[in-house]
């Protein structure tokens, strides 16, 4: 019913295009991995070489124990949604949600019970009469959701379903994907661009960039320790910001100086990275806008807490918080505070903290975590 | 109706502009119409615009290429219906009949008494350039229609010689197949196929009655007379000796496969002669014209003729005159005739010029006379209403491709025919 | 924002909103001078379409013969054109003509397309070379495919002087066969054409479409046959539209291939037509036969002047 993914050193080219390079991915049956990364990375092409569309130029892809590397798209049992729904036009719901069964030629009664489970699940048994032309994008994308699953198939794929949707559908077949998923279980790759979809469906996150896999690991493992500054910048929102320092212990304490502009340089704790870093040398600090805090909230926060005065280059009063972006050793650095934490922020500068725990560092030159 | 025509000239202007300003051509020209545009053709028609110079009458040259005549055809209506017609226009027979039924036609008998067309005219060919027994037209020429075009040398090559019965035909087809020649080169388009059918019918036995009753009495009886089927029998059977890639074949072409010795013979009239001497080909020697079997004292013509339409003012009338006695004075006469490949219509004029076919043409046309068996071709327009044709046409083309097709059948298409 | 940055929106906006509510505030001549200038250009097409089409049909009822007369003798011509075995051939001819001909130009034009949508390398030149027949007159094709078809000059003097001694194609004087090369001459000329119409509406399709069915499991011919040839079906219309109106008007072709021969095998209403109105002085007869034409072909067009005029509402 559900299957493990094992995809090894695949690579894909068109031309002289290298399109993946070397992908190496495990997927445990019946998790939902989110494939993200910005636009023409190569998520699109690689499920294309999971489902069989296209044919990848080297390596192996297995579903359980058994070799897919060449087999056609129908002998995969795999279902898809694309973004555009995809939905055969001249058919009404009923016919596309029944295609894939009549093809593999099931019974008609067999295929009516079986759209029947499917309408219901997805309570759009109202529309089945109905051509596409006739419905909404809400409809149709859950239209194509039910075509995937009347076929029952051990691997769904979505390439990113939701974009053509409106904020407040998108939320709203985000959480009916999700309920979907717990009810079937069934080994889900679900490709966005999109962070917040990734980091709210995801049981693991694969993020790519131009072909290459980033970082494989869990929403949490990804937002807190991000593997190297692009998956830090390209998941949260705002972006983690990446400050640039230097290493200066105190006491052979590791630290490092942060210089708000128009203020006073401010020494700062940080850990001790893995990697040994001379005093002096380079490095990139990573703090996420969520992780300062109104001075009000010192009670809430653990062991050290460092102390910044910031000048406030633009503050965005956002209802729940305060969104403010300042400057820090030249580098744009923004914000969030929660707004039941303090008084609107009224003068030039404010005063802020954090955790230096929750810091994270990168080494600028390969820019991957320290 | 006059209002329509005139609307139709505004909504053709690109038509009617060269005719406005042909309208503007000084009184005393002639605008003619015609169809005579290949080499030897315009050369002929060079000599008339000459002789009318000399008499201090211009020219307004009106040629209309293709279809022979029936894109002139086409032309010259569109002329008629917007109140424009030209001074003078080549016709066929039957055209200058339906013309003279539309009461279009001027009358020449004035100039045909002055200068004595009947004496010098055949009455054979009087009777078509006339109309309610009046001259409308000016007949130019005659053309003789029975005629065997050969390749002297190819038949000398296969010691074989001109047939002169049909079994001869077929023998000597038979024997220039085997050979390897192409025995007869035909064309296949309806008239000249109307054409071969003809002269076979004036060749058969009671032939040249069934043709008079036929197609100048038009007595559709005389389908029953046994000469039609016979005639119809040797009209198919001859195809066997044709080569299979007849169809649409133009008939000049076929005239150019007896010329290369690609085949030996053509069944056509005495326009193919033009064909030989612009090949620098001599009669007698290289080629020969060879009247079909038995027609030797039978003549099937054709003729071109000037039509005059009534003119409005003096000076036109003038023109139309001399043009019209031009056209019959022996020094045109010859010099046309030399180029065109036919012999004068002017009996008067003399044929030392004219070679070897050409007399026989002449012989033939008073020995025809003489035993009444000078009569119109039918293919070439001379004899029926177009109508009536077009339907004959569409019997003997069907006929003769068509194996399936009975002679029967042809007989009910001529009865039907007869009935337009 | 479309109004701030953009003068053209704005002039657009303005000028459709125009006619309901400032109309009245127009003078005379603005109001009257654009149907005025179109006046000519209407009157013209008008007189040129509309009075010839009634001239026509006036014409079929008399015993017009050279010259249009007004003797008006009822349904006669009518009546003798259908006794003539040719016209009973031209209508023959042209079922025959117009059915293969629309049935594999489209047939054949889909095929090219989907061949052609499949990425293949130097599609625009294949594309140009399909589509050059079409920029022929149709005089050059009927010569071009008179002389591949005749026995002496083409295609089986070709494979005879190959060695193939037993090989015949000789159609084009085979008057049952005649008809066919006329089709084959035509679809020759207008396949391509709908092959560039199907093209551009294969590229129509969504190819996720494809994909999707592809995944679903069914095979290419069945997700053409089933998914794609339905979306293709406007374009479909069309093209039976045009070539329909196409064989209907052929004329060029026949002249310039077979000139109606064999015989008069392979005629046409349209040959017919000439043939009687400008040949054989049978005006009427002629008349009769472009009234029973126009009114097939009006036949054949009222389904789609409906669609259209439903589409446009
Ligand atoms: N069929 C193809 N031929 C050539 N290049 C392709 C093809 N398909 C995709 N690409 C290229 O591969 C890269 C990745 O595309 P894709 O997988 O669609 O990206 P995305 O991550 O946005 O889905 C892009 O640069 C794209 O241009
Ligand atoms: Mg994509």
């Amino acid at each position: 019913m559900t299957a493990a993914i094992t995809i090894k050193s695949l690579r894909k080219t068109f031309g002289a295009l290298t399109v993946l390079h070397e992908v190496d991915l495990s997927i445990e049956p019946g998790q939902f991995v989110v494939l993200v990364g910005p636009s023409g990375c190569g998520k699109s092409t690689l499920l294309d070489c999971i489902c069989g569309l296209s044919q990848p130029t080297a390596g192996s892809l297995h579903f359980d124990d058994q070799d897919v590397t060449n087999l056609p798209p129908r002998e995969r049992d795999i279902a898809m949604v694309f973004q555009s729904y995809a939905l055969y036009p001249s058919m009404t719901v009923r016919q596309n949600i029944e295609f894939g069964l009549k093809v593999r030629k099931m019974p008609k009664a067999e295929r009516d019970k079986e759209v029947t489970r499917v309408a219901t699940l997805l309570k759009i048994e109202h529309l089945l009469d109905r051509r596409p032309s006739q419905m909404s994008g809400g409809q149709r994308q859950r239209v194509a959701m039910g075509r995937a699953m009347a076929r029952r198939p051990r691997i769904f794929l979505f390439d990113e379903p939701l974009s053509n949707l409106d904020a407040k559908l998108r939320v709203e077949m985000r959480h009916e994907i999700k309920r979907m998923h717990q009810l079937v279980r069934t080994t889900t790759i679900y490709v966005t661009h999109d962070q917040v979809e990734a980091l709210s469906l995801a049981d693991v996150i694969v993020v790519m960039k131009e072909g290459h896999i980033q970082q494989v690991g869990t929403p949490q493992e990804i937002y807190d320790k991000p593997a190297n500054t692009f998956v830090a910048s390209f998941m949260g929102s705002p972006p983690m910001n990446l400050i640039p320092a230097r290493m200066k212990r105190r006491d052979g304490v590791a630290g490092a100086e942060l210089l708000p502009a128009g203020g006073l340089p401010n020494w700062i704790k940080l850990q001790e990275p893995a990697k040994p870093i001379a005093d002096g040398e380079e490095l990139i600090i990573g703090i996420r806008p969520e992780e300062f805090h109104f001075t009000s909230e010192r009670p809430l926060l653990d062991g050290d807490v460092a102390e910044l005065t910031l000048p406030i280059n633009v503050l965005e009063p956002l209802g729940s918080e305060y969104v403010f972006t300042s400057t820090v050793n030249g580098a744009e650095v923004s914000a969030r505070l929660n707004a039941k934490s303090g008084p609107h922020p009224d003068g030039d500068t404010l005063q802020v903290l954090f955790e230096p725990r929750r810091v994270c560092l990168f080494d600028p030159g390969t820019s991957n975590r320290l | 109706m006059r209002s329509l025509g005139k609307l139709k000239t505004l909504l053709l202007l690109g038509m009617a502009l060269p005719a406005v300003a042909m309208s503007q051509a000084r009184a005393a020209d002639v605008e003619v119409l015609h169809w005579w545009t290949s080499g030897g053709e315009a050369a002929a028609i060079g000599v008339l615009k000459e002789q009318l110079a000399e008499q201090g009458v211009g020219w307004t040259d009106f040629a209309v290429a293709g279809g022979a005549g029936s894109s002139a055809l086409t032309v010259l209506k569109s002329r008629i219906l917007a109140g424009n017609p030209p001074t003078a226009a080549q016709m066929l027979a039957q055209a200058v009949r339906e013309w003279g039924q539309e009461g279009l036609l001027t009358t020449l008998d004035e100039v045909a008494a002055e200068n004595d067309w009947d004496g010098i005219l055949p009455e054979a060919i009087q009777n078509i350039a006339k109309f309610d027994g009046s001259y409308v037209a000016v007949p130019v020429n005659i053309h003789r229609s029975n005629y065997i075009w050969s390749n002297s040398k190819v038949l000398a090559e296969h010691g074989l010689s001109i047939p002169t019965t049909w079994d001869e035909v077929f023998a000597v087809g038979e024997a220039l197949r085997k050979a390897g020649v192409v025995p007869i080169a035909h064309g296949g388009q309806p008239w000249q196929e109307a054409m071969l059918f003809e002269n076979i019918l004036i060749s058969v036995d009671g032939g040249p009655e069934t043709y008079r009753r036929l197609f100048v009495e038009r007595d559709a009886t005389a389908v029953e007379n046994p000469a039609f089927a016979e005639a119809l029998d040797i009209f198919r059977r001859l195809k066997s000796l044709m080569d299979p890639n007849f169809a649409g074949r133009d008939w000049n072409l076929a005239t150019g496969m007896v010329i290369t010795g690609e085949a030996a013979m053509q069944f056509m009239g005495d326009n193919a002669k033009g064909e030989f001497v612009a090949a620098n080909l001599k009669p007698g020697v290289d080629y020969a014209c060879t009247p079909l079997p038995n027609t030797q004292d039978d003549f099937l013509f054709y003729t071109d003729s000037f039509a005059m339409f009534e003119a409005t003012n003096e000076e036109s009338k003038k023109a139309q005159q001399i043009m019209a006695k031009t056209i019959l004075e022996p020094i045109f006469q010859e010099a046309f005739n030399l180029r065109k490949g036919s012999i004068p219509v002017n009996q008067k004029v003399s044929l030392e010029k004219f070679d070897s076919c050409a007399l026989n043409s002449r012989e033939g046309l008073e020995a025809a006379a003489a035993q009444n068996t000078l009569m119109p071709s039918f293919a070439i327009s001379m004899a029926v209403p177009p109508a009536v044709e077009g339907a004959m046409f569409d019997a003997l083309t069907n006929y003769f491709n068509n194996d399936s097709v009975t002679v029967d059948e042809v007989k009910a298409g001529f009865v039907n025919a007869l009935r337009q | 924002m479309p109004f701030a940055n953009s003068n053209k929106g704005v002039a657009a906006t303005a000028a459709t909103s125009l006619p309901a509510s400032t109309n009245r505030y127009l003078g005379w001549s603005e109001r009257w001078l654009p149907k005025l200038s179109l006046f000519p250009t209407l009157l013209v097409s008008g007189t040129a379409i509309y009075v010839f089409i009634v001239w026509t049909g006036v014409l079929s009822f008399t015993g017009s013969r050279m010259l249009p007369r007004y003797n008006f003798v009822g349904f006669d011509s009518y009546r003798a054109m259908f006794a003539t075995e040719r016209f009973g051939v031209a209508a023959t001819n042209i079922v025959i003509y117009a059915s293969l001909y629309i049935a594999i130009s489209l047939a054949l034009g889909l095929l090219l397309a989907i061949l052609l949508d499949q990425k293949v390398r130097g599609e625009g030149l294949l594309r140009m070379i399909f589509l050059f027949p079409m920029s022929l007159s149709l005089i050059v094709t009927g010569v071009v495919w008179r002389w591949i078809f005749n026995p002496g000059l083409g295609l089986e003097k070709f494979a005879y002087d190959m060695g193939f001694v037993d090989f015949k194609l000789d159609w084009i004087i085979n008057p049952s066969l005649a008809i066919y090369t006329l089709v084959i001459a035509a679809i020759w000329q207008s396949s391509g054409f709908v092959m560039v119409l199907m093209l551009a509406g294969l590229r129509g399709v969504d190819g996720s479409i494809i994909r999707a069915a592809q995944i679903d499991g069914a095979s290419m011919p069945y997700i053409y046959w089933k998914i794609v040839l339905p979306l293709l079906a406007p374009v479909i219309f069309s093209a039976t539209v045009i070539l329909g109106h196409l064989a209907i008007k052929n004329f060029d072709l026949v002249v310039a291939m077979t000139n109606g021969g064999p015989g008069y095998a392979t005629d046409m209403p349209a040959t017919f037509m000439y043939a009687y109105s400008f040949e054989r002085s049978q005006i009427a007869v002629g008349a009769a036969s472009s009234i029973i034409m126009l009114g097939v072909a009006t036949l054949l067009l009222v389904p789609y002047l409906y669609i259209q005029i439903r589409r446009g509402r």
